[in-house]
């Protein structure tokens, strides 16, 4: 977990003078704690990653007798397919991953810690984003076999981490106020949904480009834009969790 | 020349409808909750107890 | 009512200037500008499709102020104002969408097409939308107003993304009046004369009408608060 995204924006201070790096470096430690605590945790019990890996592949099972695919159409929807089982199966992962805190009541201790709460915010999401990109993975690999259509490619891989970025960002902080409602699971949904569009859009119209070759400039804007969104919701994340998790 | 005149028509009525629906569920908001207050108050002199003595409120 | 005479006639006197304005605007989009060469009498739309926008984009901004006010403050007025201006965001980008289809019947010869423009309009209000559901969702008054300051703040990300795309992005048909594009990056505003005049006065209105519906509605709010307050002041002395 060597410089998780959004480094630039997290650091609170600029590390002017010898005594400012501490707590710079205490911090990413303390972000580091918390997503490696989810992660082994997933690592231990395997029921997030292997229930979101299974629900992935009944997605692409159900994508592909629906839409009954032909070699040409395959290549303009396998984007789109990615993009909508990504987004389903982590908002599986995302809805349990604060869900689960809260009512084990290790929610409360986690805020009792003497870390700052933006680095609880980022050890989630790194946490959550590392499941995604699991699930975006093996996705990858299924569709490559499954549609014959070779995703592993360079900037296919960028546009899922950054598209993964801001997705899980904005999950994580929507997460954590959905957690509070009264009907959690389906408010998640209509939460995160249209605020994380445009970053599926941008993604799904970007890898389209990729995958059928166009030459950069059909490409380039969106991933332009996948960019500019992720920096604004981390960003925001880093600023508005504080007044989430606060009681 | 009245090409088009139909549509133009209908998008001016839907925005005059959807603005009168708005200033409309408004009116009927005050009207049931001025109404509220006044009930409110009858039964407060009807039951004896102490007129609205809260502060009444200067911004908005 | 109970707010202050100078409040009250303050917001009397915008009231008719709004209703005066309106009025006026309508007036000249019938009357003061003719007809144009290709688009016909569905072009006159376009003048409170754009005034409407105009209106949920300050309304929603008000939302996010209202929003970052509330998280330094705690003062339960700036709430009032967040609920108040997405709800009457809500209505006017409502208006935007619906006098947008009845343009593009005639001209693009069907009611909807999933451009990124429309698309990324509906996303915006799906997105406002959501921000009533969340509202709804959750019990506790002081969680609710801080959770819907967080979520005011970050939907404005859509109207940004309405905004740019079409200047991202050249695959849209949704034409561009104002700012630079791909197509012409130095910017511009191709439209003059009474089109333009027209235009400006009618974003007038819509400015205006949008900041007199946003003040009923705060006052509104007030008014259901307090009699609620006063009905369990009552209950509790019965």
């Amino acid at each position: 977990m060597s410089a998780p995204p959004g480094n630039a924006h997290s650091t609170p201070n600029k590390p002017s003078a010898g005594r400012v790096r501490r707590p710079v470096t205490a911090y990413w430690r303390a972000v580091g704690v918390i997503a490696w605590k989810d992660l082994r945790a997933e690592i231990r019990s395997r029921e997030l990653v292997t229930s979101m890996i299974l629900f992935t592949l009944m997605t692409v099972m159900v994508f592909s007798l629906a839409l009954e695919l032909d070699a040409d159409a395959r290549q303009n929807t396998v984007a789109g397919v990615l993009w909508v089982t990504v987004v389903f199966a982590g908002m599986l992962g995302l809805s349990r991953s604060l869900a689960a805190e809260k009512d084990r009541g290790s929610l409360d201790a986690l805020l009792l810690a003497p870390i700052d709460r933006s680095a609880l915010f980022f050890g989630k999401m790194i946490g959550n984003l590392v499941f995604v990109l699991v699930v975006a993975g093996v996705l990858m690999f299924a569709l490559t076999v499954m549609f014959n259509i070779t995703l592993i490619r360079p900037l296919i891989v960028l546009f899922v981490l950054l598209g993964s970025i801001g997705f899980t960002t904005v999950g994580t902080l929507f997460s954590s106020m959905s957690v509070h409602a009264r009907a959690r699971e389906t408010l998640l949904p209509i939460l995160l949904l249209p605020v994380v569009l445009p970053i599926l859009i941008s993604a799904v119209r970007g890898s389209t480009a990729i995958l059928n070759d166009l030459p950069s400039d059909d490409w380039l804007p969106w991933l332009q834009l996948l960019v500019v969104a992720d920096v604004i919701f981390l960003a925001a994340g880093y600023a508005l969790f504080d007044f989430v998790v606060e009681e | 020349m009245a090409e088009y005149a139909e549509y133009m028509i209908l998008g001016y009525a839907t925005m005059a409808v959807i603005l009168g629906a708005m200033v409309l569920a408004m009116v009927l908001r005050y009207r049931s909750l001025t109404r509220e207050a006044r009930l409110i108050e009858q039964i407060a002199i009807e039951e004896g107890l102490a007129g609205d003595r809260e502060p009444r409120p200067d911004r908005a | 009512m109970t707010y202050s005479v100078p409040r009250d006639r303050a917001l009397k006197g915008l009231t008719i200037a709004a209703g005066v304005l309106f009025v006026l605007a309508m007036l000249m989009d019938f009357f003061y500008v003719g007809p144009e060469k290709t688009q016909g009498e569905a072009q006159r739309i376009f003048y409170i499709h754009l005034g409407s926008f105009l209106g949920a984009f300050i309304a929603f901004a008000a939302a996010v102020v209202a929003g970052i006010r509330y998280l330094s403050s705690r003062e339960s007025r700036w709430d009032i104002l967040g609920l108040a201006s997405v709800e009457i965001g809500l209505g006017l980008s409502g208006i935007t969408i619906i006098t947008g289809m009845a343009w593009a019947k005639p001209i693009w010869n069907t009611w909807w097409t999933w451009d990124p423009r429309l698309t990324s309009i509906t996303i915006m209000w799906l997105a406002y939308a959501a921000y009533l559901m969340l509202r709804a969702g959750i019990d506790d008054p002081e969680r609710r107003r801080r959770f819907a300051a967080v979520y005011g703040i970050v939907a404005f990300a859509s109207v940004l993304f309405t905004i740019i795309i079409i200047r991202v992005r050249p695959d849209t048909i949704h034409p561009v009046v104002a700012g630079p594009t791909q197509a012409d990056p130095s910017g511009g505003f191709d439209v003059a004369g009474r089109i333009r005049d027209t235009l400006f006065f009618n974003l007038f209105t819509f400015s205006v009408i949008t900041v007199t519906l946003v003040w009923h509605r705060i006052r509104l709010e007030n008014l259901a608060e307090r009699v609620t307050r006063r009905k369990l002041d009552v209950l509790s002395e019965l």
